[in-house]
């Protein structure tokens, strides 16, 4: 085992009980909050930006997925 | 239980001695049935001892684990995904948290009688039972411990978990957001945050069931492939 297969692991355990806990489900986000994660993935954020969205995604797992198709798209 | 697995996992152990041992035990084998009485057994045993069970309670858990595993055919869903030891051991610790939690039950149905007809009493308990969900005491137990964990996780670790394995955001894009650190770092804020839900996991199991004493191979386990099997419902 390894850190990777065991959260993999606990993840899909959780995933059991709720899809939106663990971030799996898509559910896009509020235009105010959309806008903040698309600076956030332009790079356009300083440290505490980054850590308010990150205590923002914590709440709301189902938004990581949003935060995670623009940072494949900017790529 | 899903039997689709993440692609990373692809490459994880498979016990596969301790896979045909249950094969054997499952087709009736004697030999498989002797080595399960003697080493299997009295394994059950030491960790229902270890968890507080009486003799008595040892006698109707251990009855409980060994009909839960054959009956139910609770050993046909054994994968190999882990070892055969930990899974009947950790049945073993399931079977038990449920034997305490319907004994607690039925101390409650005796007090209720006390205050009302002994009708009524009993209607509050099948209605209790009605209404508790299909969840054994330790899938619950690791369910909260889990969930308990990871709300005290840091947000930004949580964060790079997540987008990483869940979402299969490359590590430099990580870097990027993240102003640039070096990949080492971001490898390093995942396995600080493992950690500490490793840590903060097993100190909410070992504050809530002082005896239990799972591991976290055994937890993880537990909570994987074999998890239906394991923390299903123990009793009717």
């Amino acid at each position: 085992m390894n850190d990777d297969q065991d959260f993999l692991i606990l993840t899909r355990y959780l995933e059991q009980f709720s899809p939106d806990v663990e971030g799996r489900a898509m559910e896009s986000p509020p235009p105010e909050i959309a806008a903040r994660l698309d600076r956030f993935t332009s790079g356009g954020v300083d440290a505490s930006e980054r850590s308010n969205l990150a205590l923002l995604l914590k709440e709301h797992p189902e938004w990581v997925r949003y935060l995670a198709c623009k940072i494949k798209q900017r790529g | 239980m899903s039997s689709e697995m993440p692609s990373n996992l692809g490459a994880k152990s498979f016990h596969a001695a301790d896979f045909e041992f249950a094969q054997d035990l499952l087709a009736g084998d004697e030999d498989a049935w002797r080595r399960f009485h003697e080493e299997f057994v009295p394994a059950i045993v030491q960790r229902l001892r270890g968890m507080g069970a009486s003799d008595a309670d040892v006698d109707e858990v251990r009855g409980l684990v060994i009909e839960r595993l054959w009956t139910r055919q609770k050993l046909a869903s054994y994968t190999g995904s882990g070892p055969l030891m930990g899974f009947v051991r950790t049945t073993a610790s399931n079977a038990w948290l449920e034997y305490l939690r319907k004994h607690h039950r039925e101390v409650n149905a005796s007090a209720l009688e006390g205050e009302d007809g002994e009708g009524q009493a009993m209607d509050r308990i099948v209605g209790g039972i009605s209404e508790a969900p299909q969840e054994s005491p330790l899938a619950k137990l690791l369910r909260d411990a889990l969930k308990f964990a990871m709300a005290r996780t840091d947000a930004e670790a949580l964060l790079i978990l997540r987008l990483s394995l869940l979402q299969d955001v490359k590590q430099r894009d990580l870097c990027d957001l993240w102003g640039g650190v070096h990949e080492g770092t971001i490898s390093a804020k995942k396995k600080q945050a493992m950690k500490q839900i490793r840590d903060d996991t097993l100190a909410f199991v070992a504050e809530r069931e002082p005896t239990l004493n799972i591991t976290w191979q055994e937890l993880l386990e537990a909570c994987g492939e074999d998890a239906e099997a394991i923390l299903g419902p123990t009793g009717e």
